[in-house]
């Protein structure tokens, strides 16, 4: 009776779960984070290895100087003036970052809309950078991969020494 | 918790909760397995050192994270076993060495079919498999059944402090993660510390998942846990929700302070991050929140009575077939894989796949279970 009764159990499981996941395009959910450590730039954190889209960027950087250096560069490389107003705040391992969100030409990558997210933390001798460039649409197709990969190098970075 | 279900035709009672939680992990196991041979979505593991999966997605997560209460509970539930079964043949005129002999026996004999057929076996996974000599999880079972042959008579005290010393130990043993790669030898890798030996190009001479000694404390603790058991099951398992308690509260606190106990520290502050821990070699924190949740699992389970019990009575026919389990679904599910999705499928549309796993696992579970217990008490049957 009790054999009888779990396959029917199961039976009726495998349809449902079967009606209900067919077609479904659902991605592995997993970017594979590697350890790395960058003298030159005086910063040590994770970035993705594996599982990572082609069509993005993540720079993990230190910049000696103020905010307006910052906003030198920004302008130099980009259509932005100054920097927008900030969206929010995180707290990092080590440091804790700005975060901005942006949409921008860059005249270097080639013609097209570029989203932009970027955390800005200031240390004791430099300005460290996580930044995250994407085309607009191909972000809001993986969202959620996006901003975990963001929210992970900004949480890991660390100043060396 | 004794409950007269359970009896084989030698009148040993079995525990319906430590069947039924057995069956369970076995069902998290054959999860990992469909999401590995079938999806192929499985990612590479949780590794003391080198890369590191972090996950996006819930669903992937949850996936992964059900499947880690798997090895911990094979290795406590085996312990527990080795004692009940070393009592109950004590009882029936064994001798000491007749029950050491068995679980020696026993022991190598896993040992053997871990690298005589599941590593061939691996090898018909359809996103393929490139380890020529896989230390998994039979090694290390049937490597802790030989070590734990010999301590069955410690007395529980003893054992505890011997788990806890191996718990501590060989978390002190894991090299800096700066170490990852290759270097190590077989010697290490197959007694302390994940890792493999690679040849410049072709499949790795040896990988080793389960180094023996990081999971030999929890069959240790098992093994007490069994005396326990043994001696007053609802003391037993009462014991046991107060330990499983423990653990989580150990595991929140080395979790939060991010230091010794974690291997790695964590690669974020979400949710996934504060559960997504080091598995390879099993880490405090790991082992702490699986062992937790296992042991609390195990205490629900034992206070269920009833229509509940009827609910755990499919769990517990996987859960008497460990073995025979282990090896049909791993052939099932590469074949599902070849057959059925053979580029993979996604994670939602695997889990029908993982189900029909089950549905076609349970008749033949059901069956041997019967077949196994009309065999004499040292029929070699009843080693599967």
């Amino acid at each position: 009776m009790t054999a009888k009764r779990v396959l029917i159990l199961l039976s009726l499981a495998t349809l449902v779960t079967a009606c209900g996941g067919w077609g479904a395009d659902h991605g592995g959910g997993t970017v594979i984070m590697a350890p790395f450590m960058d003298e030159a730039q005086g910063i040590r954190g994770n970035a993705p290895a594996e599982g990572w889209a082609e069509r993005a960027v993540l720079l993990q950087q230190s910049l000696t100087g103020t905010a307006d250096d910052l906003t030198a560069l920004l302008a130099e490389q980009t259509d932005l003036i100054r920097l927008p107003r900030s969206i929010g705040t995180y707290e990092g391992r080590a440091l804790t970052w700005q975060r901005y969100r942006f949409e921008t030409q860059i005249p270097d990558a080639g013609p097209g809309i570029y989203r932009v997210d970027m955390g800005v933390a200031q240390g004791e001798t430099a300005i460290y950078l996580v930044t995250l460039i994407t085309v607009s649409m191909e972000y809001e197709r993986q969202a959620a991969l996006y901003e975990s990969v963001f929210t992970h190098a900004m949480w890991a970075l660390t100043p060396l020494g | 918790m004794p409950d007269g279900n359970g009896k084989d035709t030698h009148g040993a009672p079995r525990l319906l909760a430590v069947d039924a939680l057995r069956g369970l992990i076995m069902v998290f196991m054959a999860l990992d397995h469909a999401n590995l041979l079938v999806a192929q979505k499985h990612s590479p593991g949780e590794y003391w050192g080198g890369a590191f999966p972090i996950y996006y997605d819930p669903l992937a997560f949850v996936t992964r994270f059900l499947t880690h209460l798997a090895a911990p509970g094979f290795f406590l539930l085996m312990g527990a076993g080795m004692v009940l079964f070393a009592r109950s043949r004590l009882a029936r005129g064994w001798s000491r060495w007749a029950v050491i002999r068995h679980f020696l026996i026993r022991g190598a004999l896993l040992i053997a079919l871990q690298l005589l057929v599941v590593d061939q076996i691996w090898w018909l996974a359809p996103a393929g498999w490139g380890i020529r000599i896989y230390i998994g999880v039979l090694f290390s079972l049937g490597s802790a059944m030989i070590v734990g042959s010999l301590l069955l008579w410690l007395r529980p005290v003893y054992l505890l402090g011997l788990a806890l010393a191996l718990l501590i130990g060989t978390e002190l043993l894991v090299p800096d993660p700066s170490r990852w790669g290759p270097g190590m030898s077989a010697f290490t890798l197959v007694l302390a510390t994940p890792g493999g030996i690679v040849s410049g190009e072709g499949p790795a001479i040896l990988w080793s998942n389960y180094p023996v000694l990081p999971w030999l404390e929890l069959a240790v603790f098992g093994l007490a846990f069994g005396h326990w058991l043994a001696h007053d099951p609802v003391a037993a398992v009462r014991r046991g929700m107060i330990a499983g308690g423990v653990c989580l509260a150990t595991f929140l606190g080395v979790r939060y302070l991010d230091g010794f106990g974690n291997i790695r520290p964590r690669l974020g502050d979400t949710w996934i991050d504060w559960l997504n821990v080091v598995k390879y070699p099993p880490s405090i924190a790991f082992t702490t929140l699986t062992t937790g949740i296992n042991l609390l699992v195990l205490g629900a389970m034992a206070q269920v009575r009833g229509w509940g019990q009827r609910l755990l009575a499919p769990l517990a026919v996987y859960g008497r077939e460990p073995l025979l389990f282990y090896l049909a679904h791993i052939l099932l599910y590469a074949g599902m894989g070849h057959l059925l999705a053979p580029n993979g499928t996604s994670l939602p549309l695997m889990y029908p796949f993982w189900l029909l796993g089950l549905l076609i696992l349970f008749p033949l579970c059901l069956w041997y279970g019967g077949f196994k217990r009309r065999q004499p008490l040292r029929s070699a049957w009843r080693f599967a």
